[in-house]
């Protein structure tokens, strides 16, 4: 009877973690795509524009520090697979790297609000220069952007947006 | 005749029995004192079967005659045309005029009651349109800018909601700012890391 128990336990332990944890296997058993746009921000007289394809951004306008520049045009965007644990890199167009790294996913069970977070690791660098970034670590659900600025270029500064989707 | 209209109208009360106390008294004195009064009070009394016969026979055709009008005009109520009496029109009856009139009353009533109606209908209708108003102001106004018109997004979905972005750990050789947003998603606060590339290195 003891015996048979623990048989059962051992036999049952698998399927209920596949069950009550199913969200984080699978996000962790395959990769996740990250989308990184280039952002370039200017201030001019000539009036303001925004690029179309940066479809979040007009609502972030009247906000710091978006707020400081009023000409937004969309450099690059591109999306990369992640598994986790696993490090992409990046190449900015100032020359630097952008080091992006999923260090964990983890289901978010907190109150009514359930899903997936994924905590994500940026570093930018790049060759002569000290660490621009050293470490950000942020944690984030599915399709929440955060934003890395005020990197100098071309008159103006660049954002870099980032988002697991 | 040297009495006055009102004594003389007392001893006609006194000559019907009519007449009682102080007035009576004086009445009678007035008859023990004069003939005149005697003579008034016993004409009275002397005359009251042929005045009687007389006022009988003067209202009974009067009397006659006001029926004869009442039978006449009812008559031609009923019958609904000119009536005569002793030969010449008293009334016309004219309905056919009034019920046109009417009906014009009541349509005015009704149009004004389809009207009241309709005016309420629409303003319940703005009041409950007035979320999606704000809805479609919103969209046209991204539209405007030339962003991507979607479907309508977190803000009617808030069991979809995330709790954010949040920011764990930063480290970095420049000064760093951390500036919340909102509207980065329409379900979530987010954050700009911004980090000063113009400020001296650390």
């Amino acid at each position: 009877m003891r015996r048979r128990s623990l048989l059962a336990a051992f036999a049952v332990a698998p399927v209920s973690a596949v069950i009550g944890g199913r969200g984080v296997l699978a996000a962790a058993t395959q990769e996740v795509p990250v989308e990184i746009s280039v952002i370039h921000a200017t201030r001019t007289d000539g009036g303001a524009s925004m690029d179309p394809r940066l479809r979040d951004l007009p609502q972030l306008t009247r906000q710091q520090p978006f707020v400081r520049y009023n000409v937004f045009k969309l450099l690059d965007r591109t999306q990369l697979r992640i598994e986790k644990g696993k490090r992409l890199d990046y190449g900015i167009l100032d020359g630097r790297t952008l080091q992006v790294t999923l260090v964990d996913v983890t289901e978010d069970d907190a109150g009514q609000r359930q899903g997936v977070r994924y905590q994500v690791r940026a570093e930018i660098g790049g060759p002569g220069k000290r660490e621009f970034l050293k470490l950000l670590e942020v944690s984030a659900g599915a399709n929440e952007p955060f934003f890395v600025g005020g990197q100098s270029y071309r008159g103006g500064t660049l954002f870099l947006e980032l988002a697991v989707r | 005749m040297t009495l006055s209209l009102e004594t003389t109208l007392e001893l006609m009360a006194l000559a019907d029995g009519e007449l009682h106390g102080d007035a009576r008294e004086r009445a009678e004195k007035l008859m023990a004192q004069s003939e005149e009064a005697q003579r008034v009070v016993a004409a009275m009394r002397s005359s009251g079967p042929a005045l009687q016969s007389w006022l009988a026979d003067t209202f009974g055709r009067q009397s006659q005659s006001a029926d004869g009008i009442a039978d006449a005009v009812m008559a031609k109520l009923a019958g609904g045309a000119a009536s005569t009496v002793a030969g010449g029109p008293i009334a016309h009856l004219v309905p056919a005029v009034r019920a046109p009139r009417a009906r014009v009353v009541t349509r005015v009533a009704l149009a004004a009651s389809v009207l009241a109606f309709a005016a309420l209908a629409v303003l319940y209708i703005r009041s409950m349109g007035v979320r999606s108003g704000q809805q479609l102001a919103r969209v046209a106004a991204a539209g405007a800018s030339g962003v991507a018109i979607g479907a309508p997004r977190a803000a009617e979905e808030p069991a979809q909601r995330g709790r954010g972005v949040e920011v764990e750990e930063i480290d970095s050789a420049k000064r760093v700012s951390i500036f919340e947003i909102s509207g980065a998603t329409a379900s979530a606060q987010s954050v700009v890391v911004w980090i000063d590339d113009d400020q001296e290195e650390r």
